[in-house]
Formats: structure tokens, sequence, C-alpha cells
């Protein structure tokens, strides 16, 4: 009985604590758009749905966002592979290269993109006229093309940790068999690697498109100019209504972003869950590595022209940023200097901020990888009536644009309902778990799929409790997805700028805050020095916890 | 069994830091006595951080020796979002507010929110304010034209607002997104009635481009993306003289859009007294002279305009009138009519 009770104690406690952290706050505000001085009352909703313009809004998002998932998985997936399964040389640069993207704050980077590729003076366009001879510039940024390439860029990398991760702890059992079977090596890839996979594919998938639908700071930056309305836009011209109102019509839209990654999760479940994904037994538990032959060196050229495009240019274009002393003058090595790092250096709110972020986000991203696996497990590994429900709740929180989860909890947690968090850390480690928790919920969920239940029984037949069996047992066989899911959460979470903005207190001043001081107030180049720091810190922590672990922790 | 401590740990951390979290709260204590107003003051405010930290925490320390004075710091719209956040859950934290729209007050007194107090200082105010002194207008920022003189001679510059409608401009052209901007959101209001919405659909026609902000902008013009820009002045003077940077400000001769922003007091203040003395302080000369310093302009007379500014008088004769009423109550429909002319 013991057993029994411990399990579900805490998948209970980890199921409570999400209703009231997460789903509470925008139950509130979902109930006050409907409930309209005491009776229900849809005018809001018909107001917003009347209005061509949100139709073109959600219609431009689906499009967007089914586009970015589909190019992301498309370009990730074999990249994955190529990191993670084969003999590709230098890939454990081309691994930390990858996944760089995203560390840096998506405003920025969408800066760094919107000035290499303008129509009108951007750097890469200017290189491309004068290599060809051309007359006008070959690209323009502010298009639903443009758009659509940055948001690929940026949120690619949810999707490639979440693949790569899933695929190191697969077993190479079936793999084997094709292969002894006669099957090629791409062969093998596509008709035994790609479908056992899926669940992890459309983990990662989801991921991608929930965060480029609810993504506000790209399509302002990027599809603005080029008069590209996304819900989220719209969203938050309603809410800079200023009223009660304006917040009502935002809530309004804001419920189909929910109900659309809803769906799709409900629908991708459905996909998956008729089929049975568990390639984690415990026979074999080191997948072996495949030989690409003469295909090694093309493999390395293609990924190190995509990482070039897609990491080192944009990346490259902020670090020579953070070094211009004038925006308005050619880059020339007179123009070059550390001018603009003086003042963020020597700020006094820097090194406090960094902290701050930092601590905020180990916290977030630890709470918040601990409840993902116990609902994750709830979901996957239960049969409990309404087990995938908590998991459905947390898509909410992450389709939902941020500025509409930080009025959420400015409402929720100012006292009127128990605790009031206002103006503490707590309501900033809140926001980040609203936000951010289905992000490791999802990939956690999708290793989960892959553990064979036999292990789990093992275990507990030879006496062992449910807690035990789940540290030494479930933990270590997804570990690299838990590690994932931890940062998956950590990263967003440490330089997260609309919620900071709206919840900070005096003494909980984020780098996200400071940020987008430097960046409205400041310059440009200050906010990139600041990005090049971040990016720094990230980086070295990950080195150092790779030394450490001895390569097993890390991304 | 004793391995799964650590699990039961890790549970237990997660409940003591609900626990914790509970103890967040605020006390604020409203004694004052003689030396001065004492307690704390909570300040919303969208005035620059650089200027809140230089000018503004050290001098009003020095005023209110017994006064805490916290600010919270933020672009308008994020600290009227959580204003509105705020009054939802009838919990309103700012004793002060100073934010950039001066519709947003007219709004906030409509629905009984803020305390009338009639400043001494506010003799000295030539600028705009409440007869009953629910708000006083504390700073001025002005929507000027700006263009970057790498590029372009003065003489070329548009003179006027008409002149943006030159097709010499077309696709060189921008200006901040009202949706998003309270400034920007006054600008198209004053256009609109002086010009008509016929003047926006030139503008489009002209393929103006509309971006998040005034930055945005800033950055634009100095990369030499847009020729000429709509665009507050403050921006611009703050990069050319601290920074040497090609910019200018084109002061349109058909008149620039004054906003004069206002500070204000909320009616659910716990420290009414501490609140007013922090009011008096931002009109005094020293409050204004922080507020010249962040390149904006006194609402007083008696403080000169920020380096490279024409004088505050002047522009003020010239400037475009601002329907404020209007723009208060017909906020959702303003921004809509210039959503379908111009970013359609």
């Amino acid at each position: 009985m013991g057993r029994i009770n411990s399990k579900f104690l805490v998948i209970a406690f980890s199921v409570l604590m999400l209703i009231y952290f997460v789903i509470f706050p925008m139950g509130v505000l979902l109930y006050d758009s409907i409930i309209y001085n005491g009776s229900i009352n849809f005018e809001n909703y018909r107001n917003v749905y009347s209005q061509d313009v949100n139709w073109r809004a959600l219609t431009n998002t689906i499009n967007l966002s089914l586009l970015v998932m589909v190019a992301s998985v498309i370009i990730t997936f074999p990249l994955a592979w190529l990191v993670g399964r084969t003999d590709m040389p230098g890939k454990k640069t081309y691994r930390t290269l990858l996944v760089s993207s995203y560390m840096i704050p998506p405003y920025v980077g969408a800066i760094a993109w919107v000035q290499l590729l303008n129509p009108s003076v951007g750097y890469m366009n200017n290189i491309f006229k004068v290599l060809f001879g051309l007359e006008q510039a070959p690209f323009d940024i502010y298009t639903m093309g443009g758009l659509a390439w940055v948001l690929t860029l940026f949120y690619s990398p949810f999707a490639f940790i979440t693949i790569s991760r899933a695929m190191e702890k697969m077993d190479p059992t079936l793999e084997e068999a094709a292969r002894v079977s006669g099957a090629s090596p791409l062969r093998t890839l596509l008709d035994v690697t790609l479908p056992l996979m899926a669940p992890s594919i459309f983990a990662g998938g989801l991921l991608v498109f929930i965060a480029a639908g609810s993504c506000f700071g790209i399509p302002a930056i990027v599809g603005m100019p080029g008069n590209i309305e996304v819900m989220t836009t719209r969203i938050v011209t309603y809410i800079y209504m200023g009223d009660v109102d304006g917040v009502r019509d935002a809530t309004a839209l804001a419920a189909s972003l929910m109900f659309l990654a809803n769906f799709l999760l409900f629908f991708m479940t459905w996909v998956v869950g008729r089929k049975d994904y568990t390639t984690i037994s415990g026979k074999s538990t080191r997948p072996n590595i495949v030989e690409l032959g003469k295909w090694k060196w093309p493999a390395f050229c293609a990924v190190g022209a995509y990482s070039m495009i897609s990491v080192i240019i944009p990346l490259g274009s902020i670090v020579l940023t953070s070094l211009i002393k004038s925006m308005s003058k050619p880059i020339t090595l007179d123009n070059l200097g550390f001018d603009a790092w003086i003042p963020v250096i020597s700020s006094s709110q820097y090194m406090e901020s960094i902290w701050n972020s930092v601590v905020y986000a180990v916290i977030a991203a630890t709470i918040g990888t601990l409840l993902s696996l116990f609902v994750a497990y709830l979901a996957v590994k239960t049969h409990v009536k309404g087990r995938s429900i908590p998991d459905l709740l947390t898509v909410i929180g992450g389709s939902t644009p941020s500025i509409v989860i930080a009025l959420a909890l400015v409402v929720t947690f100012s006292g009127n309902f128990g605790l009031n968090l206002y103006s503490t850390m707590w309501i900033l480690v809140v926001s980040y778990l609203v936000k951010y928790m289905t992000m490791s919920v999802r990939t956690i969920a999708a290793s989960l799929s892959q553990v064979h239940i036999s292990l789990e029984e093992a275990a507990l037949n030879s006496g062992a409790n449910w807690l035990r069996c789940c540290k030494d047992i479930i933990m270590p066989l997804i570990a690299p997805s838990i590690i994932a899911g931890w940062f998956l959460i950590f990263m967003p979470s440490f330089y997260e700028l609309t919620m900071s903005l709206l919840l900070y207190g005096s003494d909980t001043k984020t780098i996200g805050v400071l940020l987008y001081e430097l960046q409205t107030y400041a310059d440009t180049q200050n906010a990139s020095v600041l990005s090049v720091i971040i990016l720094a810190i990230v980086l070295i922590g990950n080195l150092i916890l790779n030394k450490l672990s001895k390569g097993n922790v890390g991304i | 069994m004793k391995k799964s401590k650590w699990m039961l740990g890790a549970a237990a951390l997660l409940a003591l830091s609900v626990a914790v979290a509970g103890c967040g709260g605020d006390d604020k204590k409203a004694d004052s006595g003689k030396g001065g107003p004492a307690g704390e003051v909570m300040v919303y405010t969208s005035i620059y951080p650089d200027i809140i930290d230089t000018m503004c925490k050290p001098n009003v320390a020095k005023a209110f020796p017994k006064m805490k004075v916290n600010w919270f710091q933020g672009g308008t719209e994020k600290v009227i979002t959580k204003i509105t956040g705020e009054i939802k859950a009838k919990k309103i934290a700012a004793d002060a507010l100073m934010v950039a729209d001066p519709s947003y007050y007219l709004k906030l007194d409509e629905q009984k929110l803020l305390l009338p107090y009639v400043s001494p200082e506010a003799k000295n105010v030539i600028s705009d304010k409440d007869k009953e002194g629910a708000w006083t207008a504390v700073r001025i920022s002005n929507m000027i034209i700006a263009y970057n003189s790498d590029k372009l001679k003065p003489e070329d510059a548009p003179k006027t607002w008409e002149d943006l409608t030159d097709p010499k401009w077309k696709g060189k052209i921008a200006m901040p997104n009202p949706m998003l901007s309270g400034t920007a959101y006054v600008a198209v209001g004053a256009l609109a009635d002086k010009y008509g919405w016929e003047y926006f659909d030139k503008l489009k026609a002209n393929g103006i481009r509309v971006e998040e902000g005034n930055s945005a902008i800033q950055n634009k013009l100095l990369t030499g993306e847009y020729a000429a820009a709509m665009i507050l002045e403050e921006n611009i003077l703050k990069l050319a003289n601290t920074k040497n940077e090609p910019l200018k400000v084109s002061y349109p001769e058909d008149g620039v859009v004054m906003v004069p922003s206002p500070i204000a007091i909320f009616n659910t203040t716990k420290n009414p007294d501490g609140a007013k003395a922090l009011v008096d302080w931002w009109l005094s000369k020293e409050g204004q002279e922080a507020v010249v310093k962040g390149w904006m302009h006194s609402v007083r007379g008696d403080v000169p305009a920020p380096k490279g500014a024409p004088e505050t008088k002047k522009l003020v004769e010239g400037a475009i009138k601002v329907d404020w009423k209007k723009l208060a109550d017909n906020n959702a429909e303003i921004k809509e009519e210039f959503r379908k002319r111009v970013m359609e």
C-alpha cells in the first residue's frame, strides 16, 4: 500500500501546485472574459471575432506557426541524427553551436536580422548586390517569408534539443535488425528511426508551434513594418487600450491561441497514442553509431553551412554591433571600440540583475522540471481517468502571450485569492513556470512514453518504493530529456523580458528588464553588449557543467 | 527507502517555496510629523531610468530624508497594463503615476481614481493642468520630424508634416505605431484632426513604415534605412548631443505635436502627504531640471529648454491643438481608423 500512497501523494501534490499557480490565474482571466456584471456575456467574443483583421491575424498566425513548425522539424531531424547518432566530425562543437541561437534573446536576434536583410541598407543584401551585380536587394525581411525565416532560426532549437536528446537514449536493436537484414543506413533512418522517434518529433514540433504562435517580439520587429498582423500584435493592441474592456477583448482573442495549441496537442497525442513507441527497454542502452563513410565530409560541410547561416552570421552581427562606436558610420576599424561596453559593465545594477536572473531561472527550472516529471508520468504512465488533463492545461500557459499572463498574475496574486506574491521574486518565478513549463512537460512526456513499463515493474517487484524507482530507474533512463527540459525552462526564463517588466519590484530587477532599458533608452549597441555577456555566461556555465559531469550534463 | 528521501525533499522544497512566498506583502506607514513627509511612496513612471538613477533618487532622498521613495520604471504602455491589472484586483500599489499619455489621466479621473491636489508649485506651470488638480503636466515631449544629417542637407529635409507626403520620400519614411505607443497615438489623433484622415492615406501611398516604437526608428535613421521619420524630440536630442550622432530635428512649421505628460496621485494612496510632497518636488525647479536632463521640456516658464532645442514658449505657441477629451473617449475608434488606413 505504501508505494501507491507515495506515488499518488507526490503526483497529487504536483497537480495541485500546477492548478493553483499555473492554471488558476489563466482561469480567472478567462472567467472574467465570459462573465460580465454577473451574467454570461459573449459580446467581447462576438466583437473581436467579427472583425476581419482579427481573422486575418489568426490565419497569419496559423500559417506562420505551421510553416515554422514543419520547417524546424525538417531541418532539425537530420541535424539531430547527424549530431547524435553518426560519426560526423566535429559533432560536439556543432551541438553547442546549433543550440546557441536559443541562447540569444529573440528580440536582439530579430534586430540583428533586420540589420542584415532589410531591403534598403541590409548588410547581406548589399553584399549580394555587389557580388551578383544586382539592381535591387534580393531579400526583403519585412515579409511573411522573412518573418518565418527569423522565427524558424530562433525556435528550431526547441525541436533540436527535444529530438536529439531522445535519439541518444533510443534502443538500437531495431535499427541493427534492419541493418542486418540488408537495409542501407538511409533506409534504416527513414523506415525505423524516424517512425520510432515520432513522439519526440511531435513534441519538438509542438514546442516550436507554441513558441512561434505566442511570440510578440519578433513579429513586432520584423512583421510590423511590413504590415503583417499576427494574433499577438492584435492581443497587445487590445491590452494597451488600458481599460477593462480592452483586457476582456484581449482575453477573448487569446482564447483562440490556447484552443489552437490544445487542439494540436490533442491531435498529436491521438496520432502518437495509437502505436507503441517503447524503445527504451532493459536490454541494451547504448545506441550504435552509424558510420557515414564517404558521406562523412559532405555532412560536415552541410551542417557547417547551416550553422554559419543560422548561428554564426547573426551572432557575429550582434558581437560586431556591440563593438561599433556609431551606428551611423560604416564599419571600419576607426569605428570599432569598447565604448558601448563601458556603461553596461560599469552599471551598478548589472551584476545584481544577472545574479537575480540566474537565481530566479534556476528556481523556476528546478521546480518546473520536477512538476513536469510527475505531470508527464501521470499522463503517460498511469491509467487514471483524466490523466492527460494537467498535461493539456500546461499548454494553455505556454500558448498565451506573455503580457496576458503577466496581467493575469497581477490580478490573481495580489492577495485577493489567498497568496500575495506581488512585487516579490516569487511572482516572477511563477510567471516563468506558467509560460515555459509546457516546454519541459512535452520533452519529458515524449521520452517517458519510450520507457518500457517492465523496468519500473521490475524495480517495484524487487521491493523498491515508487519514489526510489523514480530516482533510480526512470530518471536516469530519461536523464538527457530531464536536463533538456530543465534548460528549456532555464534559458527563456533567464532573459525573459515582457513579464519581468510588468512584475519586477524594486529589489527584483532582472536582466531582461535591464536589457529592455538599454534597448529603449540607451542604444542598440548596449543591448548587444548585454546579449554577448548573456551568451558568454550560458556557454561558460554549460562548459563547466559538462566538465564536472564528464559530459553527462549540458545542452 | 532511505534514498527516496531526496525526492520527498524536493517535494518539501516545493511546499516551502509556497510558504515563503506567502510571507510577501507590503506595509506602508504614513506618519508624517515634523521634519517633512515620512513613510513610503511608490511611483510608477515611464521617465528614463538613467534620469531616475542620477537625478531623482539622490535629490529626492536629500529633499525628504525621512521618506522612502520606490521607483517602478517601465514604458508607458507597460505601466498602464500593470495599473489595469491592479485596478482589476482593487489593489493599486502606486501612490503617484507619471506616464506619457495625457488622455489616460482623463480616463482615470472619469473612474474617480485620482486624488485632487493643487500643488503650490502649480502656479508656475505654463502647460496643461486640471482645474481641480486631478493631474498636472510635469514634462513635455514633442513629436517632431527627424532626419539623418549625413544623408540629407537641412534645406532638403521635410519642413512640414505635409512634406512627408512628397513622393521623393517614397518608401523612406517611418512612424511609431499608435497602437503600441501613447505619444504616437496622440500624434495620430492631432494630425488627423488638423489634416483629416486623408493625410494618412497619402502617407500610406507614400510607403510609410509603421514601427513598434521610437527606439526602432531612431536606429534605422542612424543606419540610413529611413531618410526622415516621425519620432520624439528627446530621442534625437539625446543621441545628437551625447553621442555626436548625425541626427537632426526638423521642427515642423505647421506645429509640433506637444504631449504634456502629467503626474497624478491615486486616491487609494495610504501616504497622501508623501505623494503630495513628491508632486511638489517634480514641479519645483530641481525636479524640472531632471526633466530637462532627460532631453524633455520643462512645464515651467523659468526653466530653460534642453540643449539644442528651441524655447519651450515658442513651441507652445505653434503647437498643433490636441483634443484630449476626444483622444480619451474615442481611443478604440481612432486606433482602428488608423490601422485600416495605414496598416492594411
